[in-house]
């Protein structure tokens, strides 16, 4: 019986003294501006006083914050974003920098020790109730930044830009937006249906195809293309990414092979399951660039860069007076603030090397 | 009765035959029953039938090769489950419950980590696959003899401790990269049988089930019992470690190339003795006949039923399962000799 108390006993006192170490501090709620934003899930979100500290739990928010000139604010990121070769010059000591949010699930004490007064995240990084709980326990104001079309992702850019009071530095980004979308508009507007290039873009996988309705569908739709996919429904649907096989590549015959991934490129050119593609054949196998993010890729924040090099590229003699490698210069010394050496531009154009293997890269 | 034998055989021979040909002729890209045969003479001599360069590499680049793969596949792992139930005389038991589908599965996908591709995938597979076989016997000797219930019991302690091993590779894999193949060998699937790995597995598949042809008798007389063996003058010892090795091998050739896929390994033995009863020497052929012949098929309607290429291990559980819940049925009684 005294084992039974004394058992008792011990097992009240663990349990007083877990729940007065795991008790949520009071809230460290920063004192606010009073001033509010929506975020693209349409959330009211106050902005703190100071945004000296940022969290960016979603890789495409790292690439705005650096776009904004806040990359000295990072103070958490994901794992993702330690492998651009850009980034990592932008910011050096990216790589020994927390990463609290992996596979579904936010390591919310770390996140809490890298002290951010702000967290950028997307809504899948809070699969659950119990996730948006544990964020919302921590008293740290957190905006969803996301989008799925081309005016979605113009948006989100002006939503963080609000939320990091870099209004202008947003708002110049998306005039060079518009700008070049409108210039590869007119100059494409009188191609005819016969003359645009069917294509079939390989994200990543070889087999992942373009989903209609998202950034990258809407990027080659800009650029003159004919994506082979059509519908939604032709596609194995898994999470955001959409698969094929590849006998439905060979039922849709594209005349331009588009893939953002050496290893992908490679194994398209020399594969004997698509030495029969006509692409393949006729050699159109194309590697897209790779520069702070795949260029055309649904997650990719360079889409005015990608669209304009892809027009100029399968339509060459509308864009002639087009110098792809000065527009390529200007625009990561204008958005980035980094100059590029004429390797750099060549080692973007290959896109080889610029997201680097696990390991980390020299840069 | 010997012509109703040859019978089956020749059944199951034609079976195959026409599996084969289905999974050759039937897929998203149209090819007609005439191009078959035109296109794989055009493909491997170069000498032009008049097929198109399309037809040609659906059928020569595509299908032929996952076609030749889920022969041998389906083969090494009914083989090797066969050859496992028989040695440890259990109805219930295959290299799935046993844990060495999960143990190779686990060394193939450590190899991708290590080497950073799958070049070392049959060798990692082998050994880690005769590391869980082994383990699993040892926890079913824990007490004392082993039975029937603590061997299925230890395989699958062992089974999900490596799927658990497995998974926790995830986290430290190369999400680009490493981490599409290593999610594959969970499901497993035909669909990317990489040609760097190919060699190595063919011959791990090839060697283990010809280990295991020719050591039929000795299951025979294994699936006995140990004293029965010992008194009709086998090595015991060394034949048990034959028949485990050449099971296992054949396993691990399998799973480099293929994945995990459970329940071929369980079932098919079972269809096959129920067709040409247990005598190992007949069976073993018998039941990779059948095997080839189901992994086949099943492998064309992954890749046909949807836009996109469903794994194996969902189509074979699908079927599986409930054939299992048949078989339990059927031997409450103990009908297994």
């Amino acid at each position: 019986m005294t084992r039974w108390l004394r058992m008792t006993a011990a097992l009240l006192l663990l349990v007083i003294l877990f729940t007065a170490c795991g008790a949520p501090a009071a809230p460290a709620t920063e004192p606010a501006t009073g001033e509010t934003f929506t975020d693209c899930a349409g959330r009211e979100v106050s902005i703190p006083d100071s945004t000296e500290r940022i969290a960016c739990l979603y890789a495409y928010t790292g690439h705005v914050a650096v776009l904004l000139g806040c990359e000295d604010q990072i103070v958490a990121v994901v794992d993702g974003l330690k492998r651009d070769a850009l980034m990592q010059q932008k910011i050096p000591d990216i790589d020994e920098m927390p990463s609290p949010y992996s596979s579904g699930a936010i390591n919310i004490e770390e996140l809490a020790a890298t002290a951010p007064d702000m967290i950028f995240l997307r809504a899948s990084n809070l699969q659950d109730a119990g996730e948006m709980e544990k964020l919302d326990g921590l008293g740290i104001p957190y905006a969803v930044v996301e989008y799925e079309t081309m005016e979605d992702q113009m948006e989100s850019i002006a939503v963080m830009g609000e939320a990091l009071g870099r209004q202008e530095q947003a708002e110049a980004y998306l005039q060079y937006y518009e700008d070049t979308m409108d210039m590869v508009r007119q100059r494409l507007e009188d191609l005819p249906d016969s003359e645009r290039k069917t294509v079939y873009h390989s994200v990543n996988e070889v087999v992942r195809a373009d989903i209609p309705g998202t950034l990258s569908y809407e990027v080659l739709e800009a650029a003159g293309c004919r994506n082979v996919v059509t519908d939604a429904a032709e596609l194995q649907l898994d999470g955001d990414k959409g698969y094929v096989t590849v006998e439905q590549i060979y039922v849709w015959d594209p005349d331009i092979i588009l893939a953002n991934e050496p290893a992908a490129v490679e194994y398209f050119r020399t594969d004997d399951k698509f030495s029969g593609l006509r692409a393949v054949r006729e050699g159109q196998v194309l590697q897209l660039p790779v520069g702070i993010s795949r260029w055309a890729h649904p997650g990719s924040l360079e889409s005015p860069l990608a669209t304009l090099y892809l027009a100029a590229t399968l339509y060459p003699d509308r864009f002639a007076d087009v110098d792809l490698r000065a527009e390529i210069r200007e625009f990561y010394e204008t958005f980035f603030r980094i100059s590029l050496s004429d390797s750099d531009i060549d080692t973007i154009l290959s896109g080889e090397g610029m997201r680097a293997p696990r390991e980390g890269a020299d840069q | 009765m010997k012509s109703r034998n040859k019978l089956k055989w020749l059944a199951a021979i034609a079976i195959l035959l026409g599996a084969a040909l289905i999974s050759i002729g039937v897929g998203r890209y149209p090819v007609t029953s005439m191009e078959i045969v035109p296109s794989i003479v055009q493909g491997l001599t170069g000498y032009s039938m008049g097929m198109s360069p399309e037809t040609v590499a659906i059928v020569v680049g595509n299908r032929l090769p996952r076609t030749i793969a889920g022969i041998l596949v389906g083969a090494s792992l009914a083989a090797s489950g066969c050859a496992f139930q028989g040695l440890f005389r259990n109805p219930l038991v295959s290299q799935g419950v046993l844990g060495v589908s999960s143990g190779a599965g686990f060394g193939a996908a450590l190899s991708i980590l290590l080497f950073s591709g799958t070049v070392m995938a049959p060798p990692f597979a082998f050994v880690f696959g005769l590391c869980a076989v082994w383990l699993s016997f040892c926890v079913a000797r824990l007490c004392g003899q082993v039975t029937v219930l603590m061997l299925v019991l230890g395989g699958t302690i062992v089974s999900s401790i490596f799927s658990a091993l497995l998974s926790l590779l995830k986290y430290v894999a190369d999400p680009y990269n490493q981490l599409a193949s290593i999610v594959f060998w969970n499901m497993g699937s035909l669909a990317s049988v990489e040609s760097v790995v190919l060699p190595a597995a063919v011959a791990a598949m090839l060697v283990g089930m010809l280990l295991l042809l020719c050591s039929a008798s000795w299951i025979n007389v294994l699936s006995m019992g140990e004293g029965e063996a010992a008194s009709l003058g086998i090595p015991v010892q060394r034949a048990r470690a034959v028949v485990v090795a050449g099971a296992t091998l054949a396993t691990a050739g399998a799973v480099s190339i293929a994945g995990t896929i459970g329940w071929i390994g369980l079932i098919i033995p079972h269809m096959a003795r129920f067709l040409i009863k247990s005598d190992n020497r007949r069976l073993l052929p018998f039941s990779m006949l059948l095997g080839a012949s189901f992994l086949v098929l099943v492998d064309t309607l992954c890749r046909t039923l949807t836009g996109a290429e469903i794994p194996l291990g969902i189509m074979t559980s699908l079927i599986g399962g409930p054939f299992f819940i048949y078989l339990l049925r059927r031997y409450k009684g103990g009908g297994w000799q």
